[in-house]
């Protein structure tokens, strides 16, 4: 009795076990998305851009492909595709009706939105990325004034493919670049608008072969700047020296290159790198009026000088510091003013550092942060420490 | 047998209902499973060697003991119920979307009613293993997870005031209440005397899982996101990602989901079988595990209809449900005890 | 069989022809004589003896007079090939019929009845000699290789231990090889292996406890264990278990493992075996109880751990570092044996989001062109290697190895170029094949068994029914034991102190004492703060 009840229960469990395999997908039998674009159609709708890889353009040395598995020339090797639909899901719905696997969206790199969209407003398609569970917080998200199918529509020279190529840009972390949670963070907070990289695609640059002699003139996709959000809506954009700027004050600033005019030499310049840097923002709030004290520690080493200055002694170091300083706050000067003062947002998280100060006033300005940060007043403190000079003292040419 | 009682590791995917300052909420909901457990043990104490079943007829006379023991021996068999599908349903949210409950449902069960069968030793055996895997797999996950988070997210302090973090609490509160089972567990402890210290030791260490857990999570969302989601802990593990390799760990946290939830499930199961055979006076209750996985299974699969439904319940009704058990019927049974001066052999 | 019954009718009454149809006719299955005096006619013994041993061509009865006494008659009974011929003739046969004990003055006379003890005392060159009065004794000491001497007008034999027979020689062991350690291992010859271990534990402490076990094949088993060391229960239960055992033949000690098995329905097996001299001898220091059986040099040693699965004999022997990494690695190794195949499955067909992204395309791209799912990929890979392993060991010697490595290579690079399957699975299959000959051969079968078992859960469930699977696995081995010791000690339960004489190897110095399950009795196997210090700092 208790072994043919066993018999019974094994049996069950293996049918249940067999007949299942519902969420079973084996390898060839889903499409990998590696770029995900979503544009505004003219008529409203949602265009969503899909770019999936050819898995078989990867295939390592076993199926005859190349040593090293590089895709060799006239092989597609990502295949763009979009629909459109009144809803991210809508139009995916439609793709997955014309593509004959299943869109697979858990290594999806990158996620690119058109300026179009942006100004009329992110939170009707971001949704969709937030509720599927294949879909990841670390997808880079960025946004283009140009189509995002068109963006996604390219590829890139070094890596397999562009939406990888953007995601390895965005690692080098060279612009100001942010990921999924860092946008859904943004855009939930109330002390910080959100911003977004921008991204283009460019020519850049030529490719070079044998049997290329003749000129090709390939298109990249680039960073090229950032994007300024007033709540979930695009208001305007800054472009790349502006975007350092915005770094200064987000304090994310390591590996930024600083060129200064030389404090010796006029019409000289000398290049310096941001190893280390921080910001700290102190919010002041008396009779109702708001002030934030930024005070900005760097710490930079030289990459190079132009013309002579002797890098032993003290007193150069010291004037090349303050000459950094100066040139470190009129970049976020600029900045500021063009966010503070042109869009009159609050783009920084300055309201965030004066939420965690004023807990009690924050309360009461937090519906109508932006006008009162419009009219804040900043003050900024940079402090430069030169710290390494590279693999030279002096240079060689400098007479004693 | 010592660390049997280490088992009240918690799922996270209420965390989400704690407010901003749940890290806050789990220290003060640790002080009442003290608090909790300090009744348990003296209740327990008082008629050693005996379950919560045996002495409950002997406080409360023959039939309403036994009655009470049936609402307990239902209190167990709808914590297991819970806890086991609280794990499937976040398996099957947020890994196979596709695949019915019951599948998984059915699964749980098998371990449950198997580990059950080994008996209360073999279940403290696998603890020991699974224990520190847990505290070393969460351990490392929250370094790796170090480079995304921020201190500003958890600042300021005290931003929501008394009112909303004593209620973020109760909800916690009734995990550590579920400290009850020690009623069922202390007359199998091999060492008696320390159950104090142990069981302080216990909630101690949960405490620190669940802090882990907790600002881990918070530190990397913030607690605006962190609410939204519902499974913060699997949301910030996707965050991890180090040098483009150690990334997508997913399945870490999945284990130490399954290990701990088997385990704490187990021990109600268990305590529910034990007390179950206790109240028919069976001398061995291997017979009803069978009966009681059936039961199971069928209650994970009808009392929700979704995984909204299942967090409502956790987080509304589930602590003045549970916290009635857990805290209320064991005070009044001690101070009875304490008047008739029964017990205390 | 009847002519020997005609032959020999003339001599005997009637009575006793019946008599020796029947003790002829009882073969295995009651062995009446057994119990049965001997006569003091040797003509009367000798026929028993004949119709017992009737068509055993190998038996040898040699007869002659006692040089003394020539109106005694003697009689040799021994196997031949079994004694040692040589013994045989020169110090029974010899110093019996011809000579004359030199010390023995020209005058002593020796009686009829005093002839036995005069041979037993005087008569016989051999090293060890014993008396019985039963046909059972002779039959007994006849079979196992001993040369009987019956002296007419006694009822009693001497057993002349005189064995000599073609044996193999102690060779390195063929399962457990090592690099630095001793090389020498158990052979088929019970005898033989008592005198490795003994020579290895010169105690009087080292108990060997010989018995017989089979009701046909009559094997000696030997319960070893040092007294002292050895938690006495444990003994006691050995023996109880031992002295259940009623069955017709052991041929290899597996017939005993089964028999005295906690646990017969598990696929583990907990107790280990091992052919290794030190191994063993190990085993008993550490307060264990070994079973040699007659006729396999394979020794049972009880209680059994999980953990011995990843410990090695040359652990103990080369310096304590790497091998405290080579532990680690076994540990890992393990780990992968069992899962690697299975969460592979699992990775490819449901958990695509926890490959890293470059490793998911590259595989996809390796897999594009297969034709088959990723579990019938897996599992034709691994039935490959399991047919080829199978085929290395049955395989005659000389072309047993070639033909498998060949195979190995030729199977996998065509299954490649043909597109059957993906060079990732091999590289998997392959990983998980070259894992299990990290351990020692036997203690991988169950691991085996259930490899397959997980990889096809993992197809159909994901990681999800791994998991599962894993922890109802860990669950059954949490539940065994092995001779009263939990299996998985010192894991579960747990014991800080004793894993590092298993996850890691620590220094001699400070493996004070014995796992303290086992050797309770006798805890500390050393003087503590033996670590080795410069001089000026020794007390």
């Amino acid at each position: 009795m208790k072994k043919k009840l066993f018999l019974v229960l094994i049996f069950l469990l293996i049918t249940v076990n067999i007949s299942g395999c519902w969420s079973r997908k084996e390898l060839n039998e889903i499409a990998i998305i590696l770029g995900t674009g979503v544009d505004y159609t003219k008529d409203n709708k949602i265009q969503l851009t899909y770019q999936l890889v050819r898995p078989a353009a990867f295939g390592g040395g076993g199926m005859g492909g190349g040593p090293g598995g590089g895709a060799t020339m006239n092989q597609n090797i990502t295949w763009v595709v979009s629909a459109t639909g009144d809803t991210v899901f809508d139009a995916q719905r439609r793709l997955s009706q014309q593509i004959s696997r299943h869109l697979y969206l858990g290594h999806n790199v990158v996620l690119i939105l058109s300026e179009k969209l942006c100004r009329h407003g992110v939170l009707d398609v971001i949704n969709f990325f937030h509720r599927q569970p294949l879909s990841r917080g670390t997808v880079w998200v960025m946004a283009t004034p140009q189509e995002a199918k068109k963006v996604l529509e390219s590829h890139s020279e070094l890596q397999m493919t562009s939406a990888q190529a953007v995601g390895f840009l965005a690692r080098l972390r060279t612009g100001y670049v942010l990921r999924f949670r860092d946008f859904s963070q943004d855009l939930a907070s109330k002390g910080t608008n959100p911003v977004l990289t921008r991204v283009e695609l460019k020519r850049l640059g030529v490719t070079q072969g044998p049997g290329l002699e003749k000129a090709h003139h390939h298109q990249e996709v680039v960073l090229t700047g950032t994007a300024i959000f007033k709540g979930d809506k695009l208001i305007g954009w800054l472009n790349c020296p502006e975007t350092q700027g915005l770094r200064w004050l987000k304090g994310k600033v390591d590996r930024m290159g600083i060129i200064v005019p030389s404090p010796i030499y006029s019409g000289k310049k000398i290049s310096l790198e941001v190893m280390k840097g921080k910001t700290k923002v102190e919010p002041i709030y008396q009779k109702g009026k708001i002030k934030f004290y930024l005070s900005t520690e760097a710490e930079v080493d030289l990459i190079e000088e132009q013309g002579e200055e002797d890098f032993t002694r003290p007193e150069i170091i010291k004037t090349l510091e303050s000459t950094a300083a100066i040139e470190i706050k009129q970049r976020v000067k600029t900045t500021l003013d063009k966010v503070q003062g042109e869009y009159k947002v609050d783009s920084f998280g300055f309201g965030e550092a004066f939420h965690r100060k004023y807990k009690r006033e924050w309360s009461k300005l937090k519906n109508r942060w932006d006008e009162e940060f419009a009219t804040a007043q900043v003050y900024l403190m940079v402090k430069v420490k030169l710290r390494d000079t590279g693999m030279q003292g002096r240079r060689a040419s400098l007479k004693r | 047998m010592i660390y049997a009682t280490l088992i009240l590791f918690i799922p996270q995917n209420t965390v989400a209902y704690a407010k901003q300052d749940a890290w806050l909420s789990f220290l003060i909901a640790f002080a009442g499973g003290v608090l909790i457990s300090l009744v348990v043990i003296n209740l327990s104490l008082c008629f050693p060697g005996q379950t919560l079943f045996e002495y409950l007829p002997l406080i409360l006379g023959r039939w309403p003991g036994k009655i009470i023991g049936f609402f307990y021996v239902w209190l167990f068999i709808h914590f297991c119920t819970l806890v086991d599908r609280e794990y499937c349903s976040t398996v099957v949210a947020a890994f196979m979307p596709e695949t019915p409950l019951v599948v998984f449902l059915i699964h749980g069960t098998i371990m449950f009613a198997y580990i059950t069968y080994c008996g209360l030793e073999v279940l403290a055996r696998i603890n020991q293993l699974f224990l520190p895997l847990n505290v070393s797999l969460l351990t490392i996950l929250f370094v790796l997870a170090t480079p995304e988070m921020k201190v500003v997210n958890i600042l300021p302090v005290f931003d929501t005031g008394l009112l909303p973090l004593a209620k973020s609490t109760l909800t916690p509160l009734s995990w550590f209440g579920e400290i009850i089972t020690l009623a069922v567990v202390i007359p199998y402890l091999a060492e008696q005397k320390n159950v104090y210290r142990l069981t302080i030791k216990a909630l101690f260490f949960v405490l620190v899982l669940i802090e882990i857990a907790t600002l881990g999570v918070l530190l990397v969302f913030g607690p605006t996101l962190t609410s939204s989601y519902l499974f913060p802990v699997l949301s910030g593990v996707k965050m991890i990602n180090i040098a483009n390799f150690i990334e997508r760990l997913e399945i870490f946290p999945l284990i130490v989901w399954i290990t701990s939830g088997t385990v704490k499930a187990t021990l109600f199961f268990w305590a529910a079988a034990l007390g179950s055979a206790q109240l028919f006076g069976l001398k061995d209750y291997r017979p009803l595990i069978l009966p009681l996985a059936v039961i199971v299974t069928a209650l994970g699969y009808l009392l929700h209809p979704s995984i909204i439904d299942l967090i409502n319940f956790l987080t509304q009704a589930f602590p003045f449900y549970a916290l009635t058990f857990e805290f209320i019927i064991p005070l009044l049974l001690l101070m009875v005890v304490l008047i008739k001066g029964s017990g205390k052999k | 069989m009847f002519d020997f019954f005609k032959s020999k009718k003339g001599l005997l009454p009637d009575i006793q022809i019946q008599e020796a149809v029947r003790l002829e006719n009882q073969g295995v299955k009651e062995q009446s004589w057994r119990s049965r005096k001997l006569k003091t006619s040797l003509k009367e013994n000798l026929t028993t003896l004949h119709f017992i041993l009737a068509d055993c061509h190998d038996v040898v009865f040699r007869e002659f007079d006692f040089a003394q006494l020539p109106d005694i008659r003697l009689a040799l009974i021994y196997v031949d090939g079994l004694a040692d011929k040589i013994q045989v003739s020169n110090f029974i046969m010899r110093s019996l019929s011809l000579e004359v004990p030199p010390a023995l003055p020209k005058e002593y006379k020796i009686t009829k009845a005093q002839a036995f003890d005069f041979i037993r005392n005087r008569g016989l060159c051999i090293h060890q000699i014993g008396e019985t009065d039963t046909l059972g004794g002779i039959i007994d000491a006849v079979m196992s290789g001993d040369t009987v001497l019956l002296v007419d007008g006694h009822a009693k034999a001497i057993i002349n231990s005189a064995r000599g027979w073609e044996a193999r020689s102690i060779e390195d062991s063929k399962t457990e090889a090592v690099v630095r350690g001793p090389r020498e291992s158990f052979v088929e010859t019970l005898r033989t292996n008592t005198s490795l271990l003994r020579r290895r534990i010169k105690n009087p402490a080292l108990k060997i406890e010989i018995r017989s076990i089979g009701k046909i094949t009559r094997t000696d088993v030997a319960i070893t264990y040092i007294k002292g060391v050895v938690y006495p229960d444990l003994v006691a239960e050995v023996k109880e278990r031992l002295s259940r055992i009623e069955i017709d033949a052991v041929l290899e000690s597996g017939y005993l493992e089964e028999l005295i098995d906690d646990n017969p329905l598990s696929p583990f097996c907990t107790i280990n075996h091992t052919d290794r001299v030190d191994k063993v001898a190990a085993m008993l220091l550490e307060g264990r109880v070994a079973i040699l059986t007659d006729g396999t040099p394979y020794v049972l040693t009880v209680p059994t751990l999980f953990s011995e699965i990843i410990q090695s004999p040359e652990d103990y022997y080369q310096r304590y570092f790497f091998y405290s990494l080579i532990r680690l690695i076994r540990i890992v190794t393990l780990i992968i044996f069992l899962i690697a195949p299975a969460s592979y499955v699992a990775l490819l067909t449901f958990h695509q989001e926890m490959l890293p992204t470059a490793l998911l395309l590259s595989i996809a791209g390796q897999r594009e062109a297969v034709p088959f799912p990723a579990l019938v990929e897996v599992l034709i890979m691994d039935l490959t290697f399991e047919i080829l392993r199978e085929a290395g060991i049955r395989m005659p010697q000389p072309i047993g190895q070639a033909v498998s490595i060949v195979g190995a290579i030729v199977i996998g690079e065509a299954s490649v170029r043909a597109g059957l399957v993906a060079p990732a699975t091999v590289i998997v299959v392959a990983l998980t094949g070259i894992a299990s000959f990290t351990f020692c051969y036997s203690g991988t079968l169950p691991l085996r068994l259930i490899k397959f078992l997980l990889t096809m859960i993992a197809a159909f469930t994901g990681l999800i029914g791994l998991i599962c699977s894993l922890i109802i696995l860990i669950t059954h081995l949490a539940s065994l034991r092995s001779f009263g010791i939990p299996f998985l000690y010192p894991v579960m339960p747990l014991s800080p102190a004793e894993l590092k004489d298993v996850v890691v190897r620590a220094p001699r110095w400070a493996l004070l004492t014995r796992p303290h399950l086992l050797g309770k009795e006798n805890l500390h196997r050393m003087k503590a703060g033996l670590k080795p210090k410069p001089p000026g700092k020794r007390k």
